[in-house]
């Protein structure tokens, strides 16, 4: 049975204080107490849910059990079964509350002359165990009434990258286009922000600036070698840049070169930083995905299936 | 925990609090009044009996008092830093509070009760040149039931603070969480 959150939580903190002045409360009081915490039981959907199921399996006679209690010498006898016995000490808080012999032929039975001392007999023998199983059901039925727990993150401010920083830039050969551009379209689907020079850079801009803005806004430089690439004059300019990136942004610029296998091999200005011999563009991007200095956030259902 | 005056006499206590499904233990922010919920730690709650203890005039304190330490942490509304110890909710306290006058109190009181009678019966046969007749009514204070803690609500999100792995609980609407509540960077929701 499922209930809104706010109601199980409104339902346990009412439990909760019934509860503790049935226990806790000066014995005078305890009639009263023990009439709204059996009222609560009564009506409490959350309560009614645990309450409902084992009542109707309830076939004690209770007369004859507080016969057996009141008997010289008293005899408490509980069912062995757990349920039964919670449903009998509930049916005998009822039974006493219609009618306070019981509580005062219980006492009496165990020596107790005193209104007072019968009553605290009964809260400890009948009302406690039965309060203390109920706390622990109507515990286990507010965790089950109410859905997962939502959870998210907090991450910390030098942490957080801006938007200006956080560009990953695909150097190629233009031969070597329709290859990056799968990579393009994958590192976008994920979330990653991808530079390449077609889409980011409008029509007559400056080839260079436009290149240094694409590195300084960018966290991780990516080259392709492929069968195509022959001559490694190409890359100078871009590695060159890429250097310099490194050089300021540290840890949180990358260097990655993915090269397949049939490809020359790294250029000499690459070579010093790591690089992956790659077979297939699967493994190229797994590898760089791992090798970017950021990550993406907790998983979270699609805007349109909720 | 364990009397600090003898070196012969040890008393063990076993408290049960509630958490919640996620083992999560609620607190009250002593300064905005707010709740949250924390990973439960056993040494805070340690702390927390032999302070209830201490302020009931039994000085116990916690055996391992060198290695554990009360836990600092801050709110995550209002960002007020204290001991762990110092922010349980009135119903910990209430409850710690009921444990410690049953286990502690009431057993102590009623050595003392049986000791004075002692202490008077045996005056009376020690004769002299005069006598003190007195005569009280010989009760012992009944002990009251055990104290429950909980059940506690499965409620609040739970935030996990990517600086120091550690996760609280908050509730559910409050996205203003500024700092770690466990090391105390500043951090952002998102």
């Amino acid at each position: 049975m499922r209930f809104p959150r706010e109601e199980v939580v409104e339902s346990l903190q009412s439990f909760k204080s019934r509860r503790d002045n049935l226990l806790h409360e000066d014995v005078d009081t305890f009639d009263h107490h023990s009439q709204r915490f059996l009222e609560f039981c009564k009506t409490n959907p959350l309560v009614r849910s645990v309450l409902d199921p084992l009542e109707s399996k309830c076939s004690y006679d209770v007369k004859a059990w507080c016969d057996a209690a009141t008997d010289y010498p008293p005899r408490l006898s509980f069912p062995p079964d757990r349920d039964a016995e919670f449903a009998l000490r509930y049916c005998l808080m009822k039974s006493a509350q219609e009618d306070q012999n019981h509580i005062i032929s219980l006492g009496i039975a165990h020596e107790k002359g005193e209104m007072n001392a019968q009553i605290e007999l009964f809260r400890t023998l009948i009302v406690r165990p039965f309060v203390e199983d109920l706390t622990y059901r109507i515990g286990r039925a507010a965790d089950l009434a109410t859905p997962e727990t939502r959870a998210v993150q907090a991450v910390p401010l030098n942490r957080i990258p801006a938007s200006t920083e956080v560009k990953i830039f695909l150097s190629h050969k233009s031969i070597d286009k329709p290859l990056v551009h799968r990579y393009y379209q994958a590192l976008k689907a994920i979330g990653f922000e991808p530079w390449l020079d077609e889409p980011n850079m409008p029509a007559g801009s400056n080839l260079e600036r436009e290149l240094l803005r694409g590195f300084e806004e960018s966290c991780a430089a990516v080259f392709f070698i492929t069968a195509n690439f022959k001559d490694e004059r190409y890359l100078a300019t871009e590695v060159e840049y890429a250097i310099l990136q490194k050089r300021n942004k540290e840890k949180k610029f990358a260097i990655i070169t993915l090269r397949y296998t049939d490809a020359s091999p790294v250029p000499s200005l690459l070579a010093p930083y790591v690089y992956k011999n790659i077979s297939n563009d699967l493994e190229g991007f797994l590898e760089l995905v791992k090798a970017l200095p950021i990550e993406l956030g907790p998983l979270r259902w699609r805007a349109d299936v909720v | 925990m364990e009397p600090e005056n003898s070196e012969d006499e040890f008393t063990s206590f076993g408290v049960v609090v509630s958490t919640d499904r996620d083992q999560f233990f609620r607190l009250t922010c002593p300064s905005c009044g707010r709740d949250f919920k924390v990973l439960i730690d056993p040494t805070d709650l340690q702390w927390a009996l032999g302070s209830y203890c201490q302020r009931m005039g039994y000085n116990l304190e916690p055996k391992n008092r060198d290695q554990a330490k009360p836990t600092r942490i801050h709110c995550p509304y209002c960002t007020y830093e204290d001991q762990t110890v110092e922010m349980h909710t009135d119903e910990t306290v209430t409850y710690l509070k009921r444990f410690v006058y049953r286990e502690l109190a009431i057993p102590r009181l009623n050595e003392l009760a049986s000791a004075l009678e002692e202490t008077v019966g045996g005056a009376r046969q020690s004769g002299g040149l005069f006598q003190i007749s007195v005569e009280f009514m010989r009760s012992r204070i009944a002990m009251p039931v055990r104290p429950i803690h909980g059940p506690e609500p499965p409620d609040f999100k739970i935030v996990t603070f990517l600086c120091c792995g550690k996760k609280v609980k908050i509730s559910e609407g409050w996205t203003g969480v500024r700092n770690c509540t466990f090391c105390g960077c500043e951090v952002m929701i998102i």
